[in-house]
């Protein structure tokens, strides 16, 4: 088992590693700021279509407000959109299944999920119309990633001393460029390997016993491949990725997990590229990748070392599972192709772990974030230890820096803790466990860990389609998303209007592996410190009393 | 504003209607069956798809793995007991209890519901449990029902149910 699991882990990474890398390089070139970018043939046919649509780059820079309200704006127009055309998709066309119009809660907390990139759902994907599927929450799966990706862009522009950017064209840009063209083909590719894509609706077909079986299906490839590479996670289907359609088979399982590692995986690279030193990218990407291998293998020792087929399917056998499991966590997507609350509880514990450091290189755009605030808190840990004012990039990290650096910290665990320690007080946060003991209370924390970290996988026994639930869990994810967001951006606004410190030989260097270290430690410390007492009482009092 | 509207217009065009269409279009062209959930036909009629699983309760076919929903209305979910759940435990001892198959201990899968209620696979030792009683039922050897699970198989340690039973009928008419 462990060999077949080391080739399979071994040649995944490195692929995904080596097209990371290709398109870090690719990205870290014509995301570069305006002034230093290449224009290549296809960039000038692009420059002439953002003017038609209003927006021109070189004379429409914005500042980090203006960047964030543009951004907020997008993504309100997304909201209102999507809420109306879920509240009422039972009288739209493309609807051959005769979908309901979705409740105010369930479609409120549809729309913030997919829109905040989490893709938690309350609903099981065959109640929704082929025009929800597609139209409505089909554009947010590219929408949603692109707004992190935008904003992790303008602050390594600002940390580069360099214009922000403007908000309309990076967004665009991401999507043309990078997500449309990588879907089409992997799109395609599923569908080779056995993936349905059809308007189609669902068929009754007389089985071998002759009864009467109903087989729901849709336009699932198109879905699927953007779920995955924009580290969405929702699913067509109530089962998700182990549903036998949205995932057939270990070719598709592997498209899959290469899918969701890839866009994580190049930003550190595409960072080391726009601010001049790939030396510093790849020390990201290093230590991302050895915790990375760390929790997979924690998730594949606890599988392998409690095999069963509970909750699994037979054709990805207890390695895709691991593999799998341990990829939707890290990287922040929320696919699943095991039912995680019945996995052993070792590997939830691995799964929350993930989510809560959620550097282990994150979804799309967001996970760099979180990279560059934990780099952040490193120069200023080691600032108070040696006793100069921290650097980074030349940049003095100062007291509004420090502030908004401590909130952004702050704020995922608050709302994961206090979100599940209000639920399980109140009746129907408590009423909603399907499980009892200890992994009830994992039930509640994966619910909430999973909605602030834009992950959107579940423990999906507990019964979370209720009022109560929508309206907590879109607290979570809305002050999860946009708060790190929005802060992250001022810093970086903040930074670049400071003049550069120039570096001297006793300056602390960021690109050293003794930073790699300090970077290391920060993150297990704080992670640690923060959820080590709620996670021994979920996950691990679970384990021990089995 | 305006360039909010314009560039959600744009872009919901483009992802939401054109990228579909695209995908719709190329999978119609180069594998129609697939796209369209690779259905079986048999007769002028539809009898399943390849890779959903459909329920099979008579002596004479192979059996499916446990599911925690019903197959035939088609809602796909798995039934997210904790392996800690007290109600768990007692589900598969009572299941292992009223297991009749050549007396031996009955195969995990065959316990345990699988994670979208649809897999289409049983393992192989599963598959060899129920080996006597379908040879029973079908008048058959008990050999030749284990070369088609052979066959069926290939090189995986699991094998599909529905193909293998549709090889079954196939092999006596």
């Amino acid at each position: 088992m462990w060999t077949q699991f080391l080739i399979q882990f071994w040649i995944l990474l490195v692929i995904a590693l080596g097209a990371a890398v290709l398109l870090g390089r690719y990205i870290g070139t014509y995301f570069a700021p305006v002034g230093d970018r290449k224009i290549d043939s296809f960039g000038k046919v692009e420059r002439r279509f953002l003017l038609v649509l209003g927006v021109d780059e070189r004379k429409q820079d914005q500042s980090w407000v203006g960047y964030s309200k543009s951004l907020l704006l997008v993504n309100l127009l997304f909201f209102v959109g999507g809420y109306l055309l879920l509240r009422f998709q039972g009288s739209l066309p493309l609807n051959p299944n005769e979908a309901v119009n979705l409740d105010w809660s369930t479609a409120l907390h549809t729309t913030i999920s997919f829109m905040t990139n989490t893709d938690q759902q309350h609903y099981s994907g065959e109640a929704l119309s082929y025009l929800s599927q597609t139209f409505v929450l089909g554009t947010m799966l590219f929408v949603a990633p692109t707004m992190a990706f935008t904003v992790c862009m303008a602050v390594i522009r600002g940390l580069a001393n360099k214009p922000l950017g403007n908000f309309y064209a990076d967004f665009v840009r991401f999507i043309v460029r990078i997500l449309l063209p990588i879907s089409f083909v992997f799109g395609l590719a599923m569908i080779l390997f056995g993936v349905p894509q059809t308007f189609g609706g669902a068929v009754s077909v007389t089985t071998l016993e002759g009864a009467k079986q109903l087989i729901y299906r849709g336009p699932v490839a198109a879905f699927e491949v953007i779920k995955q590479l924009g580290n969405n996670g929702g699913g067509f289907f109530g089962a998700n990725g182990a549903h036998p359609f949205e995932n057939p088979n270990q070719y598709v399982n592997f498209i899959q997990m290469f899918l969701m590692l890839l866009i994580p995986m190049s930003l550190p690279i595409a960072y080391g590229k726009i601010i001049g030193s790939a030396k510093q990218g790849r020390l990201f990407l290093g230590v991302m990748t050895i915790l990375f291998v760390m929790m997979t293998f924690g998730m594949a020792g606890s599988l392998f070392a409690n095999p069963t087929a509970h909750g699994q399917e037979l054709r990805f056998g207890q390695i895709g599972t691991a593999l799998y499991s341990s990829i939707t966590t890290a990287a922040e997507t929320g696919a699943v192709n095991a039912m995680h609350d019945s996995l052993h509880p070792l590997a939830g514990l691995i799964q929350l772990g993930n989510m809560m450091l959620n550097v282990v290189y994150g979804g799309t755009g967001a996970g760099f974030l979180n990279v560059l605030l934990y780099a952040f808190v490193a120069v200023f840990l080691t600032g108070l230890l040696i006793g100069r004012t921290p650097t980074f990039l030349g940049k003095k990290l100062e007291t509004f820096e420090v502030k908004l650096m401590a909130i952004t910290l702050l704020v995922p665990p608050f709302l994961i803790l206090v979100g599940t320690a209000v639920s399980m007080y109140v009746a129907p946060g408590v009423g909603a466990i399907s499980n009892p003991g200890y992994h009830g209370l994992s039930q509640v924390l994966y619910e909430f860990t999973s909605a602030t970290a834009n992950n959107g996988s579940g423990f999906e026994g507990l019964g979370d389609a209720s009022v109560y639930w929508n309206i907590s869990t879109s607290f979570a994810l809305f002050f999860g998303r946009y708060i790190p967001l929005i802060l992250m951006l001022a810093i970086a606004g903040s930074l670049k209007a400071k003049p550069a410190v120039p570096q001297d030989e006793f300056s602390f260097k960021t690109d050293t592996p003794l930073f790699g270290t300090v970077f290391l430690g920060t993150v297990v410390l704080v992670g640690a410190l923060t959820f080590l007492p709620v996670l021994v009482l979920g996950p691990v009092a679970d384990w021990l009393t089995m | 504003m305006k360039q909010a509207i314009r560039v959600t217009v744009f872009i919901t065009a483009l992802c939401g209607i054109v990228f579909p269409a695209l995908l719709t279009l190329f999978g119609q062209l180069l594998v129609p069956d697939k796209a369209a959930g690779s259905l079986l036909q048999q007769n002028g009629k539809f009898i399943g798809s390849e890779l959903i699983a459909q329920p099979f309760t008579s002596e004479q076919y192979f059996h499916g793995r446990p599911s925690a929903v019903d197959q035939l209305a088609g809602a796909s979910a798995g039934d997210n007991l904790a392996a800690s759940n007290p109600e768990f435990i007692t589900k598969i001892n009572e299941q292992q209890e009223q297991f009749k198959e050549d007396g031996r201990s009955l195969p995990d899968d065959a316990r345990v519901t699988s994670g979208s209620g649809f897999d289409p696979h049983i393992s192989l030792d599963y598959a060899r449990a129920q080996v006597n009683r379908i040879a029973t039922e079908r008048d058959l050897s008990p050999d030749a029902v284990r070369r088609l699970i052979d066959k069926e198989a290939g090189n995986n340690q699991y094998v599909n149910v529905l193909m293998l039973n549709l090889a079954l009928d196939r092999s006596q008419s």
